[in-house]
């Protein structure tokens, strides 16, 4: 997920209004704010990212920055959308059923050849989900927003440090999960 | 994750540095090639980050259009702000309002001082204070009714009369800017003597009894020597008198 042409230019573009840059930057950055929400908050993932889109398009003629600062800036309007919405309905992340079924999904045949094939985003991003909530927020803002420690830091709010030992851990938690799974089937 | 927890990964080969962790994040890491027990994380890293698909953008046309208008709905440059209440700090802010209701009623006060429309102790006290900077405005009793009712007044007292009653009526019509009183003082002293004798014959009085009659000789030589014409302006100078 890139863009074809210069960030810069696109970015110019879209701010004055060009649908095709408008559009360049949609393809680009929506796919990636759906999935990070669809992986904390399933049930409202859809408009939280319509939301998370018009505030980003209105806020586009004052931006300045690269494309990863784009990406940091984008990931914290939808971080500070998902809060304000958990605000107002004061309860937790649901968990998300797509893990459910990946979970209660049996191996046959090959493993490897298995896992491959059933590891699609959904599943992938359900697993994520599936960690302590610091932790699977830190290896989404990580994948999807191809953000560095430092911004990742920045728009959770911690120190670089932690977020290090955050990902660290969720690293080895993932791979434990994995291996439990092989051992299992 | 407690120390024992990272010990036993460790034991288990699931430790891994900065580097490659950063690297496995950034799906960079190939499974093939990734360190022992991690390649199904970066297979799942790969799944989580892979193209969007056609689901993921089926909104697209709408949200570009609604982005379109968003966009020209809100002038190049301008900040997004939604309305917000003053950020003054509400002491400062009671502080102005207060100091703009003291200066709107000095301001009311003084319009009504300059037109005299204050009660009359009122009127009093705004023309004091507002002398000392320098505004004049009449005193309370400075009002025309007030003027008008003192001259009914003096009027109809019958103690004074004639120019003294006049003097006084001017007095109080002017409030107290009208000198006539005074002159007409000095004139009803003037016009009590009236007709006035020319100089002439007072000065030739004076004249006579200060040189015991020796001015008049004067005069009667005057008058020889002048064949009448003396006497003739004396008469005349009479006359104009």
């Amino acid at each position: 997920m890139s863009l074809e042409r210069s960030f810069d230019d696109v970015l110019a573009a879209a701010g004055a209004g060009a649908e095709w840059a408008l559009a360049e930057l949609y393809r680009d950055l929506h796919p990636r704010i759906l999935r990070y929400l669809r992986a904390l908050e399933p049930s409202e993932a859809e408009d939280l990212a319509s939301d998370v889109w018009l505030d980003v398009a209105r806020g586009l003629a004052r931006f300045q920055g690269d494309e990863r600062a784009f990406r940091a800036w984008a990931f914290t309007i939808a971080r500070r959308r998902l809060i304000d919405l958990r605000r107002r309905h004061a309860r937790r992340a649901t968990f998300p059923a797509e893990l459910e079924r990946l979970v209660e999904h049996g191996g046959t045949g090959d493993v490897e050849d298995e896992a491959m094939a059933a590891l699609t985003t959904e599943a992938a991003l359900a697993r994520i989900a599936s960690l302590p909530p610091d932790q699977a927020e830190v290896v989404l803002l990580r994948v999807l927003g191809g953000l560095r420690v430092g911004e990742v830091a920045e728009i959770m709010g911690k120190r670089p440090g932690t977020v290090r030992v955050l990902q660290h851990r969720a690293l080895r938690r993932l791979a434990r999960q994995v291996s439990r799974e092989l051992v299992t089937e | 994750m407690t120390p024992l927890r990272d010990f036993e990964d460790e034991m288990r080969g699931l430790w891994v540095d900065d580097g490659t962790a950063d690297r496995l994040l950034a799906g960079l890491v190939d499974p093939d090639d990734a360190p022992p027990g991690y390649a199904e994380v970066a297979r799942l890293v790969r799944a989580a980050g892979a193209p969007a698909t056609a689901g993921e953008l089926d909104r697209e046309l709408e949200a570009v259009a609604a982005a379109a208008t968003a966009l020209r709905a809100r002038p190049s440059g301008s900040v997004l702000r939604t309305p917000r209440r003053s950020k003054m700090k509400p002491k400062l802010y009671r502080a102005k309002v207060a100091g703009l209701i003291v200066a709107g009623t000095l301001a009311g006060t003084t319009g009504l001082a300059a037109a005299g429309a204050l009660p009359d102790a009122a009127q009093d006290v705004a023309s004091d204070v507002l002398a000392r900077v320098g505004i004049t405005v009449p005193a309370g009793d400075d009002d025309p009714a007030s003027s008008a009712s003192r001259v009914a007044r003096i009027a109809t007292r019958t103690e004074l009369n004639g120019v003294d009653k006049g003097a006084r009526i001017s007095t109080a019509a002017s409030g107290g800017m009208s000198q006539a009183g005074d002159h007409g003082g000095q004139g009803s002293t003037a016009a009590g003597a009236a007709p006035v004798d020319t100089p002439n014959d007072g000065g030739t009085d004076t004249a006579d009894e200060a040189s015991d009659g020796a001015s008049e000789s004067g005069t009667d030589t005057a008058d020889d020597s002048s064949d009448g014409h003396s006497e003739d302006g004396s008469d005349n100078a009479g006359g104009n008198g």
